[in-house]
């Protein structure tokens, strides 16, 4: 492929145009080029080579198409060809005009708009040096197009008759009729998908036969049809004389009468100048209602009845609704706005919305009828031409039209009730409603106003879950009432469920994620006392025991006690605290706030990876304030998990703790407590738990004190280094960060709490815990993260297949520490690929986690390789919990705390070829299988 | 004993929320409930009298599962669009941090004077004023303070 643009507009000289002989011979050449396509595409053949001399975007595309004659290998191509397919990729006129400004490069911007839209429907245009670069096929095109809206350059005007010249040669091939059969086949009718489906068609059609027509011919019967566009006289003109040459005027004509009851006043102008031409094309009935819209002082009243082609209904409809607005009539005007739009609903686009809103104002909030209609202002279609009238009447107009339906008595079975009285509008306006009621800003605000259902009530679960479940509950009530097909019952009803059992998952923690196992540590207290400390052997509560002893006995075993329950055991308090919040989980939560803040503010512009140059390019004078911030806070949460949630011996919660149990112990010693008693080890466990969450509630007021206090200083002092009425984005991104960062400090806050025993043993997915870690523990911007899961059950994918609740916090663990060491490991930080696989079978299951590896960073991998490979397979030590380097000592700790064997754990060697670092984990099946249903492994 | 006004802040960042309660005057800090989410404004201006709204613009939203965070530049007209179909004639005084509220339709909106005027012209039954709120600064304070002022003794005079 050549280069972009390879042949810059400007490039060549005046004294290098083309003779306008030669313009002429290269434009028959280019004629012929696209009708040797018409005849590959339509007819067959022949399929004769086409020598290219010139880049061309007709060649590329054609590169892309079934016929090889006409581009031949190699060719000189022109890229501007990506554009362009983009272009004419894109749903509509509406979306393929902005789109051209947003993605072309501007020097391009004139050509790929004129090979795309077309100069009828723009005003592009290009000088003669340009066009003298052009290969055949494409200047054939843009001459065409330019020469149809009467703007060819001075110097082409000589050519004459370039107007009818390509018409006139391809009209020869019957197959040209085709495309415009094709687009008749979908004119709009009561019968079939009216509007929208004839845009389609339409859009379908100019995306494959641009390269034959030119774009002009389906620009116009695009903007006809949208409402967006308002013409001029003298571009319908223009239209008109390009139609008639493809025998589509009468096309042309009967999409004119949908515009002649909004803001068009070019084409109602056209209209009744033309009337006696325009007539012609219609039928009495038609032709009668468009007189009385276009003249309405002189013209006598249509026939009434219902009309049955669609075109004449509409022209009906539009003058009933004409009647409605001058006769101040709202009621009535309501009742032809829905009769409208359940004749097709694409036509209340064409309607005078900033009329219609005045004139219905005050009948507003009566009955379904009116909440239909403030539904349609706050509408896509509306909004894009009557911006203000869906500001004033959007969303919130919507919720109080809704509301306002819902009596006070019925309160209770509010939603039902509801869909009740939406029910009673037409089938189109009731089933549009019902979709509207049903999407998550809608139902999310009128769950938060209305009572919910009583089952709802009853259900504990935060506003998320509520939310979910009364939209559960209206999606059965509406499809009982038909408003909802059955398909579409079951897709909304599955991504509820996804997003309850998600949300289920996230909610584990937001009552705290500090989980101990207290089962274990009272068991291992028990047996402290049983082998260990000498107060058993020494029978402290035998009466001839020395004076004295027991409190020094109880001082000791407080001593012994308190160490193992903080860090003499893998399952200890201190443990818990490094897995569940020190470790990869309270400062990526942190740092996330600076990615979702980039995302508000930038949404199609992440940062991937905060240094100094990514940060000068985003926030110029300001990046390195930032990244300095940035800085700061890891310092301040590491300083915080330092001294708040590390609880070694020696500690302040070691020496309360410890205190404690010494009480404990002298209190149950003195009354004559057995150390062998099973009630013992229970009371201090609880000792421990209480102290612990006293602790966690002290760490709270800390991380507001260490942390957010100070942050919030920071960024104060932030804001009054930006000049005042400057750097308007920067502000918002601080504004952004501040809202982040008190999201991450109030998430933060949740998970510094002894997670609840309630629900844990609720299955959940692979492909879930995946997604929690990313969504609460990595840095988000999920755009920069790929990571990709897949799960097998026998050898077959089965990615929903859910696993038992109990292996929640062992596959947390797990996957926490796969992903953490991929993106540390693997060069590319957070661009790092990763895919994880879980492969169950009755043998066991693998978990397989594999990342690319940066070229810059394989040398120092394969150098690592043998190191990390004795890392990998040395055995569980009692130091695991304090692993921060590699994490296969806390992997291996997982497996033993789930009660399963210790895995193998396997590292292919690395290739420099093809870099990929992969780690697998194979072990057998945990005791009680893996999956919760128990028929299977 | 003078007049408590009760107050509703509509407003998601908690550190704008603070500086708003200490720069109204005293009248009005006794009886202040905050808000940081629309959906939660809706049942609040539904269910008890305000004497004053003051209601933030731009509004951080995420999408279902709490993912992709986006701004939305002029969220906040949703409870103005609620109030005035709801006939809730409670003043709002609009403060906000930012300086551009362009959306892909209006794109012209782009100073805290074209906002005043499209808000003006879209919800005379509520909108009062918008104080561009600059948390590095004080002058904006007395201008929230004056607004809240004369938002309630205007409605007074209406009532």
């Amino acid at each position: 492929m050549a280069a972009s643009s390879v042949f810059p507009h400007g490039e060549a000289s005046s004294a290098s145009l083309p003779s306008m002989g030669e313009f002429s011979e290269r434009l028959k050449e280019g004629i012929a080029q696209r009708r040797q396509l018409a005849a590959v595409l339509f007819g067959g053949g022949p399929y004769a080579p086409v020598e290219q001399r010139h880049p061309s975007v007709f060649g590329a595309l054609m590169a892309q198409r079934s016929a090889p004659g006409l581009a031949p290998a190699p060719y000189l191509g022109d890229d501007r060809w990506a554009y362009v397919a983009a272009i004419l990729a894109a749903p509509s006129l509406d979306a393929q005009r902005p789109l051209v400004r947003s993605i072309v490069p501007p020097q391009d911007e004139a050509f790929v708009t004129l090979f795309t839209i077309g100069a009828l429907m723009s005003s592009a245009a290009l000088e003669p040096e340009a066009l003298a670069l052009l290969g055949p096929a494409d200047l054939s095109i843009i001459v065409e197009s330019l020469a149809a809206a009467g703007r060819l350059p001075d110097v082409l005007t000589g050519l004459g008759g370039i107007a009818n010249f390509a018409p006139g040669s391809t009209e020869g091939l019957e197959v040209l009729s085709l495309p415009w059969l094709q687009i008749r086949e979908h004119l709009p009718s009561r019968a079939n998908g009216g509007l929208a489906a004839f845009q389609r068609a339409v859009q379908d059609t100019k995306h494959q036969h641009v390269p034959l027509f030119g774009p002009d011919v389906f620009s116009m019967l695009q903007a006809l049809s949208e409402p967006s566009m308002s013409l001029t006289e003298d571009e319908l003109e223009r239209m008109l004389a390009l139609a008639a040459r493809w025998h589509l005027d009468d096309l042309v004509i009967q999409f004119l009468s949908l515009r002649t009851l909004g803001d068009y006043p070019g084409e109602q102008a056209f209209l009744r100048r033309r009337f006696s031409d325009v007539i012609r094309a219609l039928s009495s009935r038609q032709s009668a209602s468009l007189e009385a819209l276009l003249f309405p002082e002189t013209s006598a009243v249509p026939t009434s009845g219902r009309p049955i082609r669609y075109f004449e209904a509409v022209t009906q409809l539009f003058l009933a609704v004409r009647k409605a607005l001058e006769r101040r009539d709202p009621s009535s005007l309501v009742g032809s706005v829905i009769d409208l739009y359940a004749l097709d609903p694409a036509l209340v686009g064409f309607l005078p919305w900033n009329r219609i809103s005045f004139s219905v104002a005050d009948l507003m909030g009566r009955d379904a009828r009116t909440a239909f209609m403030t539904y349609l202002m706050s509408e896509d279609q509306v909004r894009a031409q009557y911006p203000r009238v869906a500001l004033r009447f959007g969303k919130g107009a919507l919720i109080a039209d809704l509301m306002s339906l819902v009596e006070i008595n019925v309160r209770r079975d509010a939603v039902n009730h509801l869909l009740g009285r939406v029910a009673a509008l037409p089938d189109r306006a009731a089933r549009a409603l019902t979709r509207a009621i049903l999407e998550r800003p809608i139902i999310e605000r009128l769950a938060s106003s209305l009572p919910s259902p009583r089952a709802i009530r009853t259900i504990r679960g935060n506003e998320h879950h509520r939310i979910s479940l009364m939209t559960i509950d209206a999606l059965r009530l509406a499809h009982q009432r038909g408003l909802v097909p059955e398909a579409e019952l079951r897709r909304r009803f599955g991504r509820e469920m996804d997003s309850l059992r998600f949300d289920f998952l996230q909610g584990q923690f937001r009552s705290g994620r500090v989980r101990v196992a207290w089962h274990d540590l009272k068991r291992e207290v028990a047996e402290l006392f049983a082998d260990d400390l000498p107060i058993s052997a020494m029978q402290i509560t035998s009466a001839n025991a020395p004076s004295g002893v027991a409190p020094r006995l109880a001082a000791y075993s407080a001593q012994r006690i308190t160490g193992h329950l903080l860090e003499g055991s893998e399952n200890g308090i201190n443990q818990a605290l490094s897995s569940n919040l020190r470790h990869g989980v309270v400062l990526p939560r942190y740092l996330k706030a600076f990615d979702d803040a980039l995302q508000a503010v930038w949404p199609k512009a992440p940062m991937l990876t905060w240094d100094e140059t990514p940060a000068r390019n985003r926030f110029g004078d300001y990046g390195p304030e930032v990244l300095a911030l940035r800085e700061r806070l890891s310092d301040l949460v590491k300083g915080f998990m330092d001294r708040r949630l590390t609880v070694e011996a020696g500690g302040a919660f070691a020496a309360d703790l410890q205190e404690r149990i010494r009480i404990r112990l002298t209190e149950y010693f003195d009354r004559g407590g057995s150390p062998r008693s099973a009630v013992l080890p229970r009371s201090l466990i609880s000792i421990a738990q209480h102290e612990l969450r006293r602790h966690l509630r002290a760490a709270v007021r800390g991380l507001n004190e260490d942390v957010r206090k100070t942050i919030n200083l920071e960024l104060k002092a932030m804001r009054r280094r930006i000049p005042p009425r400057s750097g308007h984005e920067f502000r918002s991104y601080i504004d952004s960060l501040e809202t982040c960062l008190h999201a991450a400090y109030e998430q933060v806050r949740e998970w510094m709490a002894l997670v609840s025993r309630s629900g844990a043993a609720r299955p959940f997915t692979f492909p879930d815990i995946v997604q929690l870690h990313l969504m609460s523990a990595a840095l988000d911007a999920r755009e920069k993260l790929r990571v990709q899961s897949t799960v097998t059950v026998n050898g077959g994918e089965s990615p929903t297949v859910e696993i038992r609740g109990e292996l929640l916090v062992f596959f947390e663990e797990v996957v926490r520490n796969l992903l953490s060491n991929a993106f540390k490991g693997s060069g590319d930080a957070l661009k790092t690929r990763a895919d994880l696989k879980l492969a169950i079978s009755a043998n066991g299951m693998t978990i397989r986690c594999s990342n690319v590896i940066n070229t810059a960073k394989v040398s120092e991998v394969v150098g690592d390789y043998k190191s990390t490979l004795a890392k990998a397979q040395r055995p569980i030590t009692g130091q695991a919990q304090k692993d921060k380097q590699s994490g296969f000592q806390k992997i291996r700790l997982a497996y033993k705390q789930a009660q399963m064997p210790q895995p193998a754990i396997n590292i292919p060697p690395i290739s420099r070829r093809n870099p990929r670092f992969v780690i697998s984990l194979d072990a057998a099946l945990p005791p009680g299988g893996i999956l919760a249903d128990r028929r299977r492994p | 004993m003078s007049r408590r006004y009760e107050v509703l802040i509509v407003e998601d960042n908690a550190t704008k929320q603070q500086e708003i309660i200490n720069a109204l005057p005293p009248a009005f800090r006794d009886r202040v409930l905050t808000t940081p989410s629309i959906a939660n404004a809706y049942r609040s201006v539904a269910n008890r009298p305000f004497d004053l709204v003051i209601l933030d613009m731009t509004f951080q939203v995420s999408n279902e599962g709490g993912g992709a965070i986006a701004k939305e530049s002029l969220a906040g007209v949703e409870v103005l669009q609620y109030m005035s179909r709801m006939r809730i004639r409670t003043p709002v005084i609009v403060a906000t941090q930012h300086t551009n509220f362009h959306t892909a339709e209006l794109p012209d909106i782009d100073s805290v004077e074209k906002l005043d005027e499209l808000l003006t012209d879209l919800f005379p039954e509520n909108y009062v004023t918008t104080v561009h709120v600059d948390l590095a600064g004080e002058e904006w304070k007395i201008r929230l303070a004056q607004a809240a002022e004369s938002a309630v003794a205007r409605n007074a005079s209406l009532t």
